[in-house]
Parts: structure tokens; C-alpha cells; sequence
């Protein structure tokens, strides 16, 4: 029995292991894209990765769920680090470097006649959080659901009058909304 | 605007990502690799100036040169704590409580916090094993050989351990027990949160 325990554990280390690093390019894409200064998304990552090998036992074991379960992790790590102590392992420091060798996003995108961000940026956060998962980093919106912990039907919702709203306002409204 | 067009422009507003180079991916893996063993440090110190340390019980990480106290006195401590050292220092501290990876609305951590808050700091009896546990004036000395290390590596900006302050050492830990008892009694889960906590002790003029 105590064998058979062993095994699943180390089972367990290296599904999760095959998990962080299976999904540590998006989750760090993800945290680039929210965080400014952009070298800060290395000490996200590095928090987020941390706090999934202390929740080991709760991973889900399928590579869909577990993905879901880690960018869960790294939203809710974002959402609370403003509250957080700035906490920098010397292990970031050279992806901080990486990272810091290109401008931040924002400012390096080709110009939309449109400043579409500029109208998604006035959403109410809820929704717009659901538009950024989906079309920032490509998740179906039951994925975005599942990330942001509401229903799919409620999420479902939300897009909808997300994309209403924006088809509003960037048609009614669209200098309001031009690049300066 | 159709749908297709609107969908295209709100995909176009994606932000930007650094390059997925050689040296990104190498420095990627070193987070990764790294991520394992921070894991197993329940607890550890940082040192954020010239007297205050900061501790981390709990947490997933902690940095080795934090950045200016100031920027965690910038919060207000959930929970603070004073006493006087045994060399007669006036010691005080804070304590804040983190959610771990889970949203500051989650069951675990709210009960932790609950618990974190209802301590009478004051009335706080520290459990026998931790008054007389050796490895609180070894994690002193080890304090202060870090501090000795950091100033022969930066000479030009040198830190002074400040008073030794077991005490407030040991009142952390017997209230990261009493939460962490109290969060598994109610069935719920000890990973949901971290408590970090800093102090300072000053010499009180004769």
C-alpha cells in the first residue's frame, strides 16, 4: 500500500512538473500582457509557479483542467499583488532581463485608427476580463469561465454584452476612441 | 460594424510579447527549475534595511534584497504586536495576512484572517516546544552571517543587524499554528494563504 502511495506521489510531481512547463510560455505571455513594467511578470511567475507546487495535491489531472487551474493561480496572484510585498527571487533575475530587452506592449503595437483598447479599457472589469482572455490569449469563453471562476453560462453573457457595448460605442462614438 | 470586423480589431488590440528567444526560453526554465525548490521553505527571512527583518511563514517565496521597507509599511498591517526584549528593547511589529493563489474571497483564506485577527497578541501564550526551540537563536546567528555577507559584497551600502528578537519570532509562529489549526478544524485549506511579518526592535533611552 505505502509503495503504491510513493508511486502516485511521484506521479503527481511530474504531471505537475509536465504542467508548469507545458504552460510556462502562455502564463508568462499572459502576465506580460497585464503587467507594466513588463520584467514584473517574472516575479509573478515565479510566485504563481510556487504557490501551484504548494497546492500540488489539488491539481487537476487532466492537461486541460490543469492548465485552467494554473492561469487561475496567476490571476488571482495578480489580482492580490497589489496588496503583496514586492518579492524577488534571484532566479528571476535573469528573465526580468529578458524581458525588460523589449518595450512593453503596449506602446510597440501597430497603430488602429480605432483605439479599440481605448473602448475596452471602459468596460466594466468583469467584462472586460472576459474579452482580454479571449482575444489577448485566445481562450474559448467556457475557458475564461472556467479561469475566472463564474459559470460558462454567465460568462457567456457577459461576452455578449461586452460586444455589445463595444459595438456601441466604437460606431456611435468612434473619435472619442481615435489614437492621439 | 459585424461581428467579424469587431472580433478582428479587438484580437488586433492584443499587447505585444517579448520575443521567445534562446536566452528567454533558458531564463524561463531557471523560474521553472527554481519553482520546485522554493517549495519546501516553509519559512524564511528577508532583510529589508538596517534593523527590520521581514518574515515569511507560509508563502511560496520570499526575496533575498526586498526592496525599501517603505514599501510594505505602505500597507496597514492586519495585526500588530509590541513587548519589550529581554535586553530591554522596545520591540514592535506587523503582520499582514496573503491569499495563495486563490481570490481574496475564498473561504480558507477568510477563516484564516478571521483567526489572524481575533489574537490577542497580548494574552499570547508561546507553546512550550517553540519557547524552547534552539533554532530561533541559530536562525539569529544565520541572520546575522547573511547580513555579513551582503555587506562584504556591498560595501557601499552596508546593513547593521539590528536587536536579536526571538520573541516576536516565536509569537509568529505560535499564530501561524493557532490559524493553521483553526483553518484544518473547519475542514478547510491551509494553502490558501501566507502571513508575512516584519518588526523592528530600538533601544529605549535611559
Amino acid at each position: 500500500m505505502r509503495r503504491g502511495l510513493s508511486v502516485t506521489r511521484a506521479g503527481g510531481v511530474d504531471r505537475l512538473d509536465a504542467l508548469i512547463r507545458a504552460n510556462a510560455s502562455d502564463i508568462l505571455a499572459y502576465l506580460e500582457r497585464r503587467i507594466d513594467p513588463r520584467a514584473d511578470a517574472a516575479d509573478v511567475l515565479s510566485e504563481t509557479f510556487i504557490v501551484a507546487w504548494k497546492k500540488e495535491r489539488q491539481a487537476p489531472t487532466d492537461e486541460i483542467g490543469g492548465r485552467m487551474w494554473l492561469f487561475a493561480i496567476a490571476r488571482n496572484i495578480l489580482l492580490n499583488a497589489r496588496r503583496s510585498t514586492r518579492r524577488r527571487l534571484a532566479a528571476t533575475d535573469r528573465l526580468r532581463l529578458e524581458l525588460a530587452q523589449t518595450p512593453t506592449g503596449r506602446g510597440a503595437d501597430a497603430a488602429d485608427p480605432l483605439d479599440v483598447r481605448g473602448a475596452v479599457t471602459q468596460l466594466p472589469i468583469d467584462l472586460r476580463e472576459l474579452v482580454e482572455l479571449v482575444h489577448w490569449d485566445g481562450f474559448s469563453i467556457s475557458d475564461a469561465a472556467q479561469i475566472t471562476g463564474i459559470s460558462a453560462s454567465t460568462a457567456r453573457s457577459r461576452y455578449a454584452s461586452a460586444k455589445e457595448r463595444l459595438r456601441t460605442v466604437l460606431v456611435v462614438q468612434p473619435e472619442k476612441f481615435t489614437r492621439r | 460594424m459585424d461581428d467579424e470586423e469587431l472580433m478582428g480589431r479587438l484580437s488586433a488590440t492584443r499587447p505585444s510579447i517579448a520575443p521567445r528567444s534562446g536566452p528567454l526560453h533558458a531564463a524561463l526554465e531557471e523560474v521553472v527549475t527554481d519553482s520546485r525548490h522554493q517549495r519546501r521553505r516553509r519559512k524564511r527571512f528577508v532583510f529589508t534595511g538596517v534593523t527590520l527583518s521581514v518574515i515569511l511563514l507560509g508563502g511560496g517565496s520570499a526575496a533575498i534584497a526586498s526592496p525599501s521597507v517603505l514599501t510594505w509599511l505602505g500597507f496597514v498591517p492586519d495585526k500588530t504586536l509590541q513587548h519589550f526584549n529581554a535586553a530591554g528593547d522596545f520591540c514592535a511589529a506587523g503582520i499582514i495576512i496573503h491569499p495563495e493563489g486563490v481570490p481574496v474571497s475564498d473561504p480558507s483564506f477568510l477563516a484564516a484572517r478571521a483567526i489572524l485577527l481575533d489574537i490577542n497578541f497580548d494574552a499570547l501564550v508561546i507553546p512550550e516546544d517553540i519557547g524552547t526551540d534552539q533554532g530561533y537563536s541559530e536562525r539569529e546567528a544565520a541572520k546575522i552571517e547573511s547580513i555579513a555577507q551582503w555587506n562584504a559584497a556591498n560595501p557601499d551600502a552596508t546593513m547593521q543587524p539590528g536587536p536579536p528578537d526571538p520573541e516576536t519570532d516565536m509569537l509568529f509562529d505560535t499564530a501561524y499554528r493557532l490559524i493553521t489549526d483553526g483553518v484544518t478544524s473547519q475542514g478547510l485549506d491551509t494553502s490558501s494563504f501566507s502571513l508575512e511579518g516584519a518588526g523592528e526592535c530600538d533601544a529605549v533611552s535611559p
